[in-house]
């Protein structure tokens, strides 16, 4: 049975994964830079929740909706704040990736300022032992996890193709100078991208806050995941970097099934060199544009 | 050009004019003194701090810091260590070698302490070890009990007893409960897996078995796959010393798969109400072993009138606390010279503190130690 509780398992967290990949690829797609202190937008989500819910009081769903509308901000602020101005005096791309790498460590301290180190849990729906599914026991907020990824992910491909905001997105992805001559704004479709991004990352925030625990520090090593899932898969796909976040989840499981379990990490860490090493462009990739299917 | 130089250089000069004047103590009578032995008794003497501030044990160097700077204040208050205050440096070693050497150098190179209450973890002592010995600063430890310790240096001292005594106290107490087999998870770190190996060793030699024995990441956010492996081999007990995140995460996701929450045991590291209070309802009659005795009524008081009912107040808390007592004590008599206190602080006997007698041997470790049973109950840990 050991099996079927490892395929739970690996979906449960390949969906927590994908999240946070999925917001990662749509902002590197759009913007082409390493948004990385989109790690933090999920940790920044999931306290604003305990602030809400545990600490003053207000009802779940509320302070769900709330959190989300903060993450947006959040990330849409991060944006206009920290990257415009970088862009505007044509810093490369190493220097926003430190941009970022620095956001990312100052919001985290500023939780840790504001919340403390030590860890924070929220028990909305309690605590039970799960239900048996073909032998694999998985709680009720796992499969909510899983559906509400699922349809969020089904909804963001169909807003991606079949929207026209989706695709004015897809065609700055692909040539950001070639789509401004057509007349499409590259500053709101990048504000629209951080936005969409950082609600993502907010829902995953809420989902890991109510499924494991709130560390200052969790954004660091969800967005190590969530890059690798999305290198493994296509970093220029947001489809791919699902797909891909969905097969570290189950390397991850599988893997310390033969292995002993402190190889989890080191795992994903040599999927991650070799696929940076053999397929930067990942399964889905293609060597520019993006790639829907 | 020529300009700007001028004026940084005259700047400068004023500021060394000005240093100058403030640094220059007077006496008594108001004559200045020139004797560089009077300027260094006025200075304040220097405590380093290295425990976890964040991560996973970050509560644990949390309430260690709120304890040593109860001490401080006291120390402070009745008029310092030989008329000098005592001032507390903190920083975080984040349960870890690397993290603990980056603090230590800061604090030998730039603070340039003489002693030191630390480290936390016992990686972070391990790590911290040489550099003390090498810049004559003497360490004592209120937290840390990894057997390697020991022998590890001349300057290191602890108030806190070595895994040794913990883990064989753990395997004989499981054992005569019933258990013959156990499964053993321990995080990557110093103190779990000391602590683990020499639980091992003894459940073994008591003729049980280990049907598992595997490790976790320190900052893993997901215990679901060594659970299920667990649960795949159904020992009668499980080990597993650990920090307080894995901790209050691995009995969320053990309620979670079925399996029940009495059968854990665990180390002196889950003696943290953050867990009793997160798990409540879902660790009910999990075990663990505590060193020494309960923390007296007086100490909680006084911990909770500085910091109030919410503050944790963990191990390792007493042990801080003492730690500076026995520094004041032994610079006192000893004078402000780490080599001497060094060799004071091993004639040290029957001190009586807060986290009971403390006696040094001849490695700096604690001559003897105590264990008592805590069961997790509602939200509380009881003792048996």
């Amino acid at each position: 049975m050991i099996l079927a509780q490892l395929i739970a398992n690996s979906i449960i967290i390949g969906s927590i994964y994908a999240l946070v990949a999925a917001g990662f690829a749509l902002v590197y797609s759009t913007n082409k830079f390493m948004h990385f202190a989109h790690g933090v937008m999920v940790a920044f989500s999931g306290y604003m929740l305990f602030l809400m819910f545990s600490i003053l009081g207000v009802n779940f769903y509320i302070s769900c909706f709330i959190t989300l509308i903060l993450a947006g901000l959040l990330g849409w602020i991060s944006y206009r704040v920290v990257y415009e101005p970088l862009q505007k005096r044509k810093s490369s791309n190493v220097i926003l990736l430190i941009a970022s790498l620095g956001l990312l460590i100052l919001l985290e301290n500023t939780l840790m300022i504001f919340f403390g180190p030590d860890i924070k849990t929220i028990n909305y729906f309690g605590i039970a032992k799960g239900i048996d599914i073909l032998g694999a026991i998985v709680t009720p907020i796992q499969i909510a996890i899983i559906i509400i990824t699922l349809v969020l992910l089904v909804g963001l491909y169909f807003f991606m193709n079949k929207s026209k905001i989706g695709r004015n997105m897809r065609a700055v992805a692909d040539n950001k100078e070639l789509t401004s001559i057509t007349g499409i704004n590259y500053r709101s479709i990048a504000d629209l991208s951080f936005i969409i991004g950082s609600v993502l990352a907010g829902i995953a925030g809420i989902l890991i806050a109510i499924e494991q625990n709130l560390t200052p520090a969790m954004g660091t090593g969800l967005i190590i995941k969530g890059f690798t899932g999305a290198v493994i898969g296509s970093i220029m796909s947001v489809p791919g970097s699902i797909i891909g976040s969905y097969i570290l989840g189950f390397a991850e499981n599988f893997g310390v099934w033969f292995l002993p379990s402190e190889y989890k990490d080191a795992i994903a860490f040599i999927l991650l060199f070799i696929f940076l090493l053999f397929k930067p462009n990942g399964l889905f990739g293609v060597d520019k544009g993006v790639r829907n299917k | 050009m020529n300009k700007t130089i001028i004026g940084i250089f005259s700047l400068f000069v004023v500021c060394l004019f000005i240093v100058g004047c403030t640094q220059t103590p007077t006496g008594p009578t108001g004559q200045v003194v020139t004797n560089t032995q009077a300027v260094k008794t006025q200075e304040p003497i220097k405590f380093g701090i290295i425990m976890p501030l964040t991560g996973d044990a970050a509560s644990i160097g949390q309430s260690v810091v709120n304890a040593v700077n109860l001490a401080a204040e006291e120390i402070n208050a009745k008029g310092g260590i030989d008329g000098r205050k005592v001032v507390i440096l903190a920083e975080d070693g984040k349960c870890n070698g690397k993290d603990a050497v980056n603090a230590m150098n800061k604090l030998v190179s730039v603070d340039s302490i003489h002693y030191m209450i630390g480290a936390g973890c016992s990686s972070e002592t391990l790590a911290v070890v040489p550099i003390a010995e090498a810049n004559k600063v003497v360490m004592l430890s209120p937290a840390s009990s990894n057997p390697s310790i020991t022998n590890s240096g001349d300057y290191i001292f602890r108030d806190y007893p070595s895994d040794s005594f913990a883990g064989d106290f753990a395997a004989k107490y499981i054992y005569d409960g019933g258990a013959r087999t156990v499964a053993i998870a321990s995080c990557q770190s110093d103190y779990c897996t000391a602590i683990g190996d020499v639980f091992a060793k003894k459940f073994k030699q008591l003729g049980g078995k280990v049907v598992f024995n595997e490790q976790f990441p320190m900052t893993t956010t997901d215990m679901k796959t060594i659970l299920s492996k667990i649960k795949d081999v159904n020992p009668d007990m499980i080990y597993m010393p650990s920090y307080t995140e894995s901790t209050i995460l691995a009995f969320k996701q053990a309620k979670e798969l079925g399996i029940p929450s009495d059968k854990f045991f665990g180390g002196d590291a889950w003696d943290d109400p953050k867990i009793w209070t997160s798990t409540s309802g879902f660790s009910d009659g999990a075990k663990y072993t505590l060193v020494g005795a309960d923390v007296p009524q007086e100490f909680k008081q006084k911990y909770v009138n500085k910091y109030g009912p919410d503050m944790a107040l963990t191990l390792g808390a007493t042990q801080g606390y003492d730690a500076l007592y026995v520094f004041k004590k032994v610079i006192e008599q000893a004078g402000d010279n780490p080599e001497a206190v060094k060799t004071a602080l091993y004639d040290v006997q029957n001190y009586h503190g807060y986290s009971g007698t403390i006696s040094f041997d001849s490695n700096g470790d604690l001559k003897e130690s105590q264990y008592s049973v805590m069961t997790i109950k509602n939200g509380k840990a009881v003792k048996e």
